[in-house]
């Protein structure tokens, strides 16, 4: 195996995370040598499926979230994917493998995390607390939010003060102006979301043109996803981003990550040594490529690979005679409510929850929710629902638990790591806050005037938010990073993606996740000084 | 013995279209998907076992096909029953074949270009909308 020249710095996964990372900790310390090694290449916008006449089913086969079913369908040509074993969860893993992670086919929606979800032990007594607080956080947010573009409306009371999205929100369309009217009636909070997408044009950006599947890319830039907007500035910087590159191993010695083995394109391996080897592979990828290089499991106890958070949801469905524009606009981008966000235990369980109101599917993709019915019936049906529903997700909070976990396996997959598979299954408090949350759905559907509600709990394809696998704390036995994201048992390793979340709270993480890598390399930044 | 009578019989049966909800009227899908792509359908691996079921069932693909609707449908169901895996793949390739379709796209009252280049028109925002939630006051907790 050849062995590379030393850097400063070996970062894997190029998603929001690392790019973040990356960013930041060349822009404090100018000369350092960064590699992040990326196992996919960079995806061309134009050849993003929105574009084609069969964007519908693309969704299902090779442009799908799932990386499984990608791979099932003979690949994608941009997405490295490795096959996730997911027979024992609840929930199917939704991730992509390109530069950009995962931003590359998200919805965008960017929420921050309350006050209130940085202290759910000492506040609700479950779960633990995070070593940090929304304060320390907060700066990072908003130059987080700087670099990827965030529209929205400052002064939403769910929130402190300060939160000043520098465009205006996306529009909320029919659908979501009759979704406010009932929220309104009810009484109850409701908000344009933040959402990193562009309301205006900036720069080589357009403007949001409403088109609707975020999940399949966007052509017009207008979503933002990392490899358009922290790698142009990390590569200017100086960051080397190597493409096609996947990392096998990290080496340790004498207690100290010595470097990392990766594979290129052809499948030469080589090692490459580093001072720091930083790792944002997500709550999955990071978890297995940590246990396939021996750093834990120590025990069947050991926080390494366990407390797998998914974020369970359900979809609450309501069917409206009047028709409503709700395939039409970015997906995850219309209205929430945190009327139920903090914990109130008149509700029979601790935590909460957010509603939010989402775009609709394809025809295609609503059709489908009719199998295995067919039949007239069955299209009665679609035409019943396309373009006359509206859709409430209600997000719960995800709590640590050990059974939830990554596992590897002693058989190596075909890109050279450990077979790896997830277990999940929501917990008791979870099961009634969905419950709870399907019931408040429900009466704001009816109150918008919907004649008929079909409630979708635990969805499968659900699986964004891979949080947890290697929580942040203070003690090493029940966490595996510090607060600043520097494993405890090998200190030159720092994490950097959704698998340091102690606890998941009850929003869509990429915009914590940011914020968290900011000043993750922001405090490297000062070692290397 | 398939062919392409048998394939636009068992598609028809599946989806046979008409009047729908809120003023929907579709064609069914035997008339609607060409030759080519409904022999590609029906002989599908997956769903091969659903076919052969239904082949059983009906006494041959031209028996299927002389079989008055009901009968058919009964047909469908048997294979169903028998092969559930197989008959939701043979349900669900037709539907990306058929809900993908122009002429349907069009009959929901829906454009079959795809979204970009030309995105979609959606109203815009009213932020005189949230000022009574604004003065509601603070919902978060303090945890000061």
């Amino acid at each position: 195996m050849q062995t590379k020249k030393a850097i400063d710095v070996a970062i894997i996964g190029s998603g929001m995370g690392g790019a973040a990372f990356a960013w930041q900790l060349l822009r404090k310390t100018a000369g350092l040598k960064i590699i992040c090694f990326e196992r996919g290449g960079w995806v061309d916008p134009s050849q993003f499926p929105t574009t084609d006449f069969d964007w519908q089913s693309s969704a299902l086969a090779a442009w799908s979230a799932n990386p499984n079913t990608r791979l099932a369908s003979g690949g994608n040509v941009y997405s490295a994917d490795y096959a996730v074993e997911d027979k024992g969860s609840q929930l199917k893993p939704l991730m992509w493998n390109a530069v950009g992670g995962s931003t590359i086919n998200w919805s965008a929606h960017f929420p921050r995390l309350h006050p209130s979800d940085f202290m759910v032990r000492s506040l609700d007594g479950v779960g633990v607390d995070w070593p940090i607080t929304y304060e320390e956080l907060e700066p990072w947010y908003e130059s987080n939010n700087r670099m990827m573009g965030v529209a929205g409306l400052a002064g939403d009371p769910a929130y402190p003060p300060g939160l000043m999205p520098e465009f205006p929100p996306v529009a909320l369309g029919s659908m979501g102006v009759r979704a406010a009217q009932a929220f309104e009636a009810l009484g109850w909070h409701h908000w344009p979301v933040s959402a990193a997408v562009l309301t205006r044009s900036r720069e080589d950006r357009q403007a949001c043109n409403h088109c609707g599947p975020c999940s399949q890319g966007c052509s017009t830039r207008a979503k933002a996803s990392t490899d358009i907007t922290y790698w142009p500035h990390a590569i200017e910087l100086g960051v080397e981003l190597r493409t096609h590159s996947v990392v096998t191993q990290i080496e340790t010695a004498a207690g100290r990550a010595t470097g990392v083995v990766y594979r290129d394109k052809k499948g030469c391996e080589y090692r490459q040594p580093a001072d720091v080897v930083v790792l944002a592979g997500n709550g999955i990828g990071t978890a297995r490529l940590l246990l396939g290089s021996g750093i834990g499991p120590n025990s069947n106890q050991d926080p390494l690979g366990a407390n797998l958070m998914m974020h369970p949801v359900a979809y609450v469905r309501g069917f409206f005679r009047e028709a409503l524009d709700g395939p039409v606009g970015p997906v995850g981008c219309c209205l929430y409510s945190h009327e139920f966000y903090e914990t109130d235990k008149a509700r029979g369980f601790v935590r909460g929850l957010q509603l939010q109101i989402t775009r609709e599917n394809s025809l295609l993709l609503q059709a489908l929710r009719t199998v295995p019915a067919w039949g007239k019936e069955a299209q009665i049906m679609v035409s019943e629902e396309f373009r006359h529903s509206m859709v409430v997700m209600v997000m719960t909070e995800d709590l640590p638990e050990l059974h939830n976990r990554v596992s590897i396996s002693r058989d190596v997959a075909c890109d050279g790591l450990p077979e790896v598979s997830i277990d999940y299954r929501p917990a008791a408090n979870t099961d009634a806050m969905l419950l709870f949350g399907m019931d408040r759905a429900e009466e704001l559907l009816r109150k918008a005037g919907a004649y008929r509600i079909v409630r979708q709990p635990y969805p499968p394809m659900t699986g964004w938010h891979l949080l947890g696998t290697a929580a942040m704390g203070t003690d090493p036995e029940t966490s595996v990073v510090d607060p600043l994201g520097r494993c405890h048992r090998i200190p030159n390793i720092v994490v950097c993606d959704g698998s340091v979340f102690p606890t998941a709270g009850a929003v869509n993480p990429a915009s914590t996740i940011g914020a968290l890598a900011l000043r993750f390399a922001d405090r490297l930044a000062r070692d290397f000084q | 013995m398939m062919n392409r009578s048998f394939a636009a019989t068992v598609a028809s049966t599946l989806l046979p279209g008409g009047e729908l909800a809120n003023g929907v009227d579709v064609p069914c899908a035997g008339r609607l998907i060409d030759e080519a792509t409904m022999s590609q359908w029906i002989a599908h691996d997956d769903a091969k076992a659903a076919v052969e079921a239904i082949l059983d069932e009906a006494g041959g693909a031209r028996a299927f096909v002389e079989l008055p609707a009901a009968r058919r449908a009964d047909a469908l169901r048997v294979a169903e029953a028998g092969h559930g895996s197989a008959f939701d793949k043979l349900v669900t390739e037709l539907f990306k074949l058929y809900y993908e379709h122009p002429t349907v796209l069009a009959a929901f009252r829906w454009r079959s270009a795809p979204p970009q280049p030309e995105g979609h028109d959606l109203k815009g925002f009213n932020e005189s909308r949230f000022e009574r939630v604004a003065a509601r006051g603070p919902i978060w907790r303090n945890i000061v």
